[in-house]
């Protein structure tokens, strides 16, 4: 194992880092390319706790070999690979669950396409492993000049696999394919971006319409640098199928359904990296990905349900590693169409005190999932506050309240919740529905397969349901997807709710941006426009061989920090 | 002969009484049949007991008993199949799916006999373009496969009990149609067929009051049979998630759930599992045992 790695297994003094992701962030906002964690501190909240891939009761303590470290600052970057590393011909296979359609960024926001090309193609700025915080990658720093404006300064001389230079001229053409994109239109309305000015060879500035401070959430999830002359050559189509970047690794083949083969790129900007080959195959089912991991023919597989977890427990040669997730459970209420008793707060309260969270989770998730904490954000984003916490399991409470609400004999709701889309929702839905039911609401269940789910959804039809949405960890594309007229509103937070999230996309300056969205979340709480479920953990299955694998929060698979024995 | 003399000194018209008492006695000759059919009275009797008699816990969610093990292994008669993922009791559960898949596989087995029947017996009688029609009609049927067809009819009309009957009842008709079609066939040429006609007996009279009775024995082998098929699909269609939904209980909608804990909780597919095997082995021999007793050449 390449001892530069190591930078990154013992960085940080090991320091959970979630209430100062704000502060991490202001850090690399205001420049600090790599940047030493030296204002790091322990975080300004109380917030602190697991953010870093924490091994549940269920699952085994983490293993040596996997990054605790969580939470990064600017400093993302590790040191630069010796040279010495061009000698090693070490393979890594990692499973996958399905081939990608395309490998363009452009085109698409699945983050298990986003697996295998992120090893191709890098980032200009990045959401840290943990989601709290956006560092710099190929750009070295960024900055707001004022609420409009933002300037992006580059490393310098990298230049892409096919010998093209990444200047100021290449980011321009890569945030203009990125702002115009179809796929990241959720992210950034359509009058946001006016255009990037190249300032000199290795400075960019992107100047916005108003200000709209999320564009540095869209930029860390999509804002890839892409080849200008041959991007325009072949066409977004073709670039999906053999693309060319500035990363680790080139795409060498890929046949179709079976596999994909990435070699080494020798040139490298940060140096050669330790792992020559790395092979991504294709296996569906799940019970074949975890057999395919247990025989050793892979190394690497992601996204594994709850069910492995005794399986690879018992393992000698892999180990189970989970990782707070970012896919929301919940129940939500449709005050709109739906029963009378939901228009009053208090029920909505009582209903979120009558489910057992902690229960759910140790007993359905096998401890490898979090109970939501009374709010939307998960504790690991920046934008979580602190102070609240989650819904007590109070059932005497509950049916107070909803005694003081006068329906004490209970009224009828209709649940519906996806069957078969998300591991174990099915059986989240029937529990979520007996807990309700013991209250004395009487529930009425309605299962749907997906696609009914969203036929339905789309024609306004669906109700009070229960779901998990996965948004990007940027606290607009969270908070705003609540406000008045948005897609996902089922309940009216009420015109201050909607002020405060606006003003927050508004303010470059992350202390007030966290403090509207503070007030925000509090909104949230006490006038509960959900019944508040779990946050499933990520799981994934490592070969003892992996050394360095960090998982993401945003569920991509990043191979930049790993090696093999 | 005794039979016969027996009923001929009590005075009764012989022939009816000797043929179903020769029936009854080839259907009963064997102990694989008997042991069926009272397994199959028990089933339907569980089938009938209403489902407020069920205790909590065959319902009741409780996340404390995930996975408890069987009471079997435990020499405990609680939770004597063992507990789900939710931590409901599995022999109760298999107990309450009783209903819903008996009730599942018996109306659509009725509706199927009734249309395929229809069918078989008009396209016999009639010949010509009606014949013409129903036989390409089950030619398309019988080629279609089963599972698939079911599947895209649940998916188009939705999840609910009556979609499952509605859709095993359309793929199910064609069996019958074809096997009455051919022995109304060997039928309608007959004298007594001619002379219902001559009579001036309308073809509605003809087919119901002297062909329908005539195909009786092979509809009720078919039925019998055709149940345990139906149990078996309308399993799969609750296995792969599209069968009737929570709070409902199915068979096939237990194995479906146990499934992805298998390494963990056995109990909790193999019982529904062993249930199903058990229910469509006894309509089977039962089906097989009233084939043999209606066939004319069978001797007791």
């Amino acid at each position: 194992m390449g001892q530069h790695w190591k930078w990154l297994l013992t960085g940080m003094s090991r320091r959970r880092f979630v209430g100062g992701a704000l502060a991490a962030t202001l850090l690399a906002a205001c420049g600090g390319g790599e940047s030493t964690p030296t204002a790091t501190g322990e975080g300004s909240g109380g917030s602190g706790g697991e953010t870093a891939p924490t091994a549940t009761a269920a699952a085994p303590t983490v293993p040596a070999n996997i990054d605790t470290s969580g939470s990064t600052n600017g400093g993302l970057v590790p040191p630069k690979a010796p040279e010495s590393n061009l000698q090693s011909t070490k393979q890594l296979t990692v499973g996958m669950s399905l081939d990608p359609t395309t490998l363009n960024p452009v085109l698409t926001t699945t983050a298990a396409y986003q697996s295998i090309y992120a090893q191709i193609l890098e980032q200009l700025v990045i959401f840290g492993p943990d989601g709290g915080s956006v560092s710099p990658w190929l750009a070295e720093s960024f900055e707001w000049v004022d609420d409009t404006t933002l300037e992006l300064r580059l490393r310098q001389g990298i230049s892409f696999t096919n010998g093209e230079p990444f200047d100021a001229e290449s980011v321009k053409f890569s945030i203009d394919a990125f702002a115009a994109a179809k796929a990241y239109a959720f992210m950034i309305p359509p009058d946001v971006y006016k255009e990037t000015e190249v300032v000199d060879e290795y400075t960019a500035r992107v100047h916005l319409n108003r200000p709209y401070a999320p564009f540095i959430g869209f930029l860390a999830r999509g804002g890839a640098a892409l080849p200008p002359k041959y991007y325009a050559e072949v066409g977004e189509d073709a670039f999906g199928q053999q693309p060319i970047g500035t990363g680790p690794f080139v795409l060498a083949e890929w046949v179709k359904d079976d596999h994909i083969t990435l070699k080494r790129n020798d040139d490298y900007w940060n140096g050669p990296h330790p792992v020559a080959t790395v092979t991504y195959r294709v296996i569906p089912e799940d019970t074949a990905r975890l057999a395919a991991l247990e025989t050793g023919e892979i190394d690497l597989a992601m996204l594994l349900p709850v069910s492995a977890l005794n399986r690879l427990n018992a393992s000698d040669t892999v180990d189970a590693v989970t990782h707070p997730g970012l896919r929301k459970f919940a129940l939500h209420f449709d005050t709109k169409t739906g029963p009378e008793a939901l228009k009053d707060k208090r029920v909505r309260i009582a209903l979120n005190l009558a489910v057992d969270k902690q229960a759910i989770v140790d007993g359905i998730f096998q401890g490898a999932a979090d109970p939501m904490e009374g709010q939307w954000e998960a504790r690991q984003e920046f934008g979580f506050n602190p102070n609240i916490s989650m819904f007590p399991y109070d059932v005497e409470q509950a049916k107070a309240l909803l005694a003081e609400a006068g329906y004490a004999d209970g009224f009828d709701l209709q649940v519906t919740y996806t069957v078969g889309r998300y591991p174990q929702d099915k059986e989240l839905g029937e529990i979520v529905c007996d807990y309700i039911k013991q209250v004395g609401v009487n529930v009425i269940q309605r299962p749907l397969e997906y696609g009914t789910f969203t036929s339905l959804r789309q024609e306004g039809t669906l109700g009070s349901h229960q779901w998990g949405l996965l948004l990007p960890p940027e606290p607009y594309f969270n908070y705003g997807n609540f406000v008045q007229g948005s897609a996902y509103e089922t309940h009216d937070l009420g015109d201050e709710y909607s002020r405060l999230v606006d003003e927050a996309s508004r303010r470059t300056d992350l202390d007030e941006q966290l403090a509207l969205y503070h007030q925000a979340a509090q909104i949230m709480h006490d006038d509960p426009p959900m019944l508040f479920l779990v946050i499933p953990q990520d799981i994934y299955g490592v070969s003892k061989r992996v050394r360095g694998f960090q998982p993401r929060t945003d569920q991509v698979l990043w191979l930049f920090t790993v090696d093999v024995d | 002969m005794s039979a016969l003399s027996e009923s001929l000194r009590a005075g009764r018209e012989p022939a009816v009484q000797s043929v179903w008492a020769r029936r009854f006695g080839v259907f009963w000759r064997s102990w694989e049949t008997r042991i069926s059919t009272l397994l199959l009275l028990v089933m339907i009797g569980v089938a009938l007991v209403p489902t407020s008699v069920w205790p909590d816990t065959a319902f009741d969610s409780n996340l404390t008993l995930r996975h408890r093990e069987p009471g079997l292994l435990m020499g405990t008669t609680d939770y004597l199949f063992g507990a789900d993922a939710l931590g409901r009791d599995v022999f109760f559960r298999i107990l309450m799916g009783t209903k819903l898949t008996l009730l599942i596989a018996g109306l659509a087995t009725l509706f199927a006999t009734i249309i395929g029947s229809a069918a078989g017996l008009c396209a016999a009688y009639f010949r010509g373009w009606v014949d013409m029609v129903v036989s390409r009609l089950v030619d398309i049927m019988l080629a279609f496969p089963i599972l698939l067809l079911v599947l895209a009819l649940v998916a188009a009309l939705g999840q609910s009990v009556s979609s499952v009957i509605i859709v095993l009842a359309l793929s199910g008709w064609a069996g019958y149609a074809r096997v009455i079609r051919s022995a109304t066939l060997s039928l309608v040429e007959r004298e007594f067929v001619e002379a219902a006609r001559c009579t001036g007996a309308r073809s509605g009279h003809i087919l119901l009051r002297h062909l329908l009775p005539n195909v009786a024995s092979p509809i009720l082998v078919l039925s019998t049979l055709n149940l345990a098929s139906f149990i078996l699909t309308e399993s799969s269609v609750s296995f792969l998630g599209l069968g009737p939904q929570p709070p409902a209980v199915t068979w096939g909608a237990l194995i479906g759930d146990g499934r992805n804990y298998m390494y963990d909780a056995w109990w909790a597919t193999l019982f529904p599992g062993l249930a199903i095997i058990l229910t469509v082995l006894a309509f089977n021999l039962v089906g097989d045992a009233m084939r043999d007793a209606f066939d004319p050449h069978t001797r007791q």
